[in-house]
């Protein structure tokens, strides 16, 4: 079954129906069929059985009746030679004996003729009339002169009346049956003849009767048979299926006897002639004769009992043949032919009812089968149909009706529950989605307000910026100021970053002193712009009021930007150094980056400034903090001043541009102008930073005595 | 006060309670004295809580911008009023900024235990 569905394509496709309603209707017409089928071959066999029976009964009944029938006259013979012997019949003087045959007329019935002729040619006999059945004398002797004289007989068998006298003469001896049984010196049968009396064909049963020596023929004593009409009543009677027939043939194919409804005598009374089989008007006695003639070839070949089968217009027969002799010269053949159909009628008519039955259950099976199938279907298809608008998309199903089976009705609760379970998860999901979409449209709507706030933050803080950035670059000193100062080649560059920072240096010159400041506020923007501006002007101040004590100097600026600071609220503070200049002596105090005393061959003496001073603006006092160191400058020599700005700028790759490549490209470029030393290290750092952002102000400070 | 962490995008700032020890690491330049405001919470809450020592671990922190040093600083100095709290700070040779920032931390507060390695 696997093997066989496996075979079929993949995409086959079969409704449950089908599978369900075929293989019931097949076991069915398959069961139905061969039922049907081996109860007509039994039916078949059971009737071929039966007719072979029923043929062989009726042909046996048929030869007991011939023989019964033809041994009577031979009897009745044998008792009426005694008679004829010992004088109870007297026949030459007709005297006495009818009484004798009267009751022999009595018990055998089918006898038509009991007589005795002798060898003058006397006859002596009892008929029966063939009109009426009654019984008369008959006899011709001398007396009569030979012709024949009929008697009525009494009850007793006595003769009553004269009835009449026949014309003609008759001679016994002349008659066949008379020479018959003559010639044969025994009992014989004479053909069959045309009767004297009654014109019927007879057959008559003769015997010859001899004296007590056994040598002189004293007469011939004879019976006969009116053998057509008394035997055909037999056959007629007999019961051979609805239209069989039986006859009886002699060798020549003459009909002796048939149960076909026909004359069997042919011709007029003056030269009669019988009716051959093979001539009968009966279809079935003509056909069976023909078939017999044709199987055999002479009917003189048949000895022995047959059973044979042909067909008649397309319709099968049974035959049964059976010849009979009887030893006294009677040769014949009983035929028995019964048409199949007698009996296969029955069998059709039942085959006709097997099929209407058949037809019948073949029809509530199918009935049945569809509603079981509706019935079982019906729930799968609704789920069917259920899963589909599921996967659709269309939950509002369910409550999927089922019958009452129940791995269905499982299947369709949980179905439904799935449904549910579907519809209340996609329910919730939605829930969910609109939720979260607002909360992403009130996120967007908030991000947008904080864009919008910084957007205007930015252009506050832009604006700002520029005003810081303008700040710083109006308070530097102008390169004609730094070219007035004498005595020094000083040289300043001051680059904010992005975000200004709080960058600072100045030189201011009186009398004599060069002042130098360098300093970086913390952080950037504004407030660190501002630090930068107040520290300028404290320094500005300073100078002009001439303090040249250096501890005092700072701790004044620190003072003025710590109060500031603190007023300001302000986090900032800054680094600050201050030089001071004069006649090739510097002076440094302060805490800054390492200052650089760059000799006239390039050497650089670096000078930690971190214990000359503290950040300006965290403390407010840092007066013991503060302190100064001396430098004494020769021609060529000179100070670079920076903020960290420089050694702690950034490239791509995160790293430092550090103080020891700070001081090589100073080293390198010392022989040169100032201009041209913060040419070298500003186009390095630059070199150096590439394409990063620049994070804090670049601010570089560089002098040397000429 | 139970232990607590600081963590930005380059830094950890990282409270031990039992040992009273605050560990700085990584890089920090943020920007402005306001986005320092959490630190200088952290410290100044852990200076309320009087320890008898507060340790400084700088060991790990390679770079503090000047606004940084500048938050350090205020701390310090907001120490000398408060004579029961002994401040240790702990350094390295290895970091550029610690080498000048952290003797300034020393001046500021003379009883600071620097230990510098």
């Amino acid at each position: 079954m696997k093997r066989l569905f496996s075979r079929l394509p993949s995409d086959f496709r079969i409704p449950i129906r089908r599978v369900l309603v075929v293989p019931f209707v097949l076991q069915i017409c398959a069961t139905v069929g061969l039922v049907g089928y081996l109860s007509f071959r039994n039916s078949q066999q059971a009737v071929q059985s039966l007719t072979s029976q029923l043929r062989m009964e009726v042909s046996a009944r048929i030869q007991r009746e011939l023989q019964g029938y033809f041994e009577t006259p031979h009897e009745i013979n044998r008792l009426n030679a005694t008679a004829l012997i010992h004088g109870v019949i007297d026949v030459s003087e007709a005297t006495r004996g009818e009484a004798q045959l009267y009751q022999q007329m009595k018990i055998a019935p089918n006898v038509a003729f009991v007589y005795c002729g002798n060898n003058r040619g006397d006859f002596f006999g009892v008929l029966r009339v063939p009109e009426d059945g009654s019984l008369q004398l008959s006899y011709s002797n001398v007396a009569t002169q030979k012709k024949r004289q009929y008697y009525t007989l009494n009850v007793r068998g006595q003769r009553t009346y004269f009835l009449h006298q026949l014309k003609t003469t008759f001679d016994a001896r002349k008659r066949p049956w008379y020479q018959a049984a003559t010639q044969a010196q025994k009992p014989v049968w004479t053909d069959v003849y045309i009767a004297f009396t009654t014109g019927l064909p007879n057959i008559t049963a003769a015997l010859p009767v001899y004296d007590q020596s056994g040598q002189r023929l004293l007469g011939i004593c004879a019976a006969d048979v009116v053998l057509p009409e008394e035997f055909r009543e037999f056959l007629r009677e007999l019961e051979i299926g609805k239209s069989g027939q039986a006859f009886v043939i002699d060798r020549e194919g003459r009909l002796i006897s048939s149960s076909a409804n026909e004359p069997l005598m042919l011709g007029d009374q003056e030269n009669p002639q019988f009716l051959q089989a093979v001539d009968s008007q009966d279809p079935l006695v003509r056909g069976t004769a023909e078939f017999i003639l044709k199987r055999f070839g002479s009917l003189k070949k048949i000895s022995r009992s047959q059973q044979l089968k042909f067909n008649l217009q397309g319709q099968r027969h049974f035959v049964q043949v059976l010849p009979f002799r009887d030893g006294r010269g009677l040769d014949w053949l009983i035929v028995v032919a019964i048409p199949e159909a007698d009996f296969m009628e029955q069998v059709y008519v039942n085959n006709r009812n097997t099929i209407g039955l058949m037809m019948l259950a073949l029809g509530t099976a199918v009935g049945v089968g569809l509603l079981i199938t509706r019935w079982l279907t019906q729930p799968v298809l609704r789920l069917t149909q259920a899963s589909e608008a599921i996967a659709s998309g269309d939950l509002t199903l369910g409550n999927s009706e089922t019958g009452p089976i129940s791995e269905l009705r499982t299947l369709a609760h949980s179905f439904d529950s799935m449904a549910s379970q579907l519809k209340t998860s996609f329910e919730t999901l939605e829930d969910k989605v609109n939720e979260r979409t607002a909360e992403l449209a009130n996120a967007s709507v908030q991000i947008s307000m904080l864009n919008e706030k910084l957007k205007a933050e930015n252009i506050r803080m832009g604006a700002e910026l520029d005003v810081v950035r303008k700040i710083q670059q109006m308070i530097l000193p102008k390169a004609e100021e730094l070219s007035q100062v004498e005595g020094l080649d000083i040289v300043g560059f001051m680059e904010p970053a992005a975000e200004v920072g709080g960058d600072y240096y100045d030189v201011l010159q009186t009398e004599g002193v060069v002042t130098l400041g360098i300093g970086d506020v913390t952080g950037h923007g504004l407030e660190s712009g501002m630090l930068m501006l107040m520290t300028q002007t404290a320094v500005r101040t300073l100078k002009e009021i001439q303090e040249h004590d250096p501890i005092k100097f700072l701790e004044a600026v620190n003072r003025t930007i710590y109060q500031n600071v603190q007023r300001m609220d302000s986090e900032k503070n800054l680094t600050l150094a201050i030089l001071n200049y004069s006649d090739g002596r510097v002076s440094i105090s302060g805490q800054h980056e390492e200052i650089l005393i760059v000799r006239v061959d390039g050497t650089i003496e670096s000078i930690d400034t971190i214990d000359l001073g503290m950040p300006i603006g965290l403390d407010d006092d840092i007066t013991r903090f503060i302190n100064y160191v001396r430098v004494t400058l020769q021609p060529g020599d000179g100070v670079v001043l920076y903020t960290d700005g420089i050694p702690e700028a950034y490239n791509v790759l995160k790293k430092q541009y550090g103080m020891p490549r700070f001081c090589q490209v100073i080293s390198h470029s010392w022989s040169g102008t100032a201009e041209q030393v913060k040419q070298a290290i500003i186009s390095d750092v630059k070199d150096f930073i590439g394409e990063q952002k620049v994070f804090d102000d670049i601010t570089l400070l560089v002098l040397k005595q000429k | 006060m139970a232990n607590q962490e600081i963590r930005g995008e380059d830094y950890v700032v990282y409270y031990n309670a039992n040992a009273v020890i605050v560990t700085f690491q990584g890089e920090l330049a943020l920007r402005s004295p306001k986005e320092y405001a959490p630190i200088k919470d952290l410290l100044d809450e852990v200076a309320s809580s009087r320890p008898a020592v507060m340790t400084l671990d700088l060991k790990k922190l390679e770079f503090l911008n000047s606004s940084g040093i500048s938050m350090l600083s205020k701390f310090v100095l907001g120490l000398r009023n408060n004579q029961n709290i002994q401040l240790a700070i702990l350094g390295s040779h290895d970091v550029p900024w610690q080498r000048k920032s952290l003797r300034n931390l020393q001046k500021f507060l003379p009883s600071l235990r620097l230990k510098v390695e």
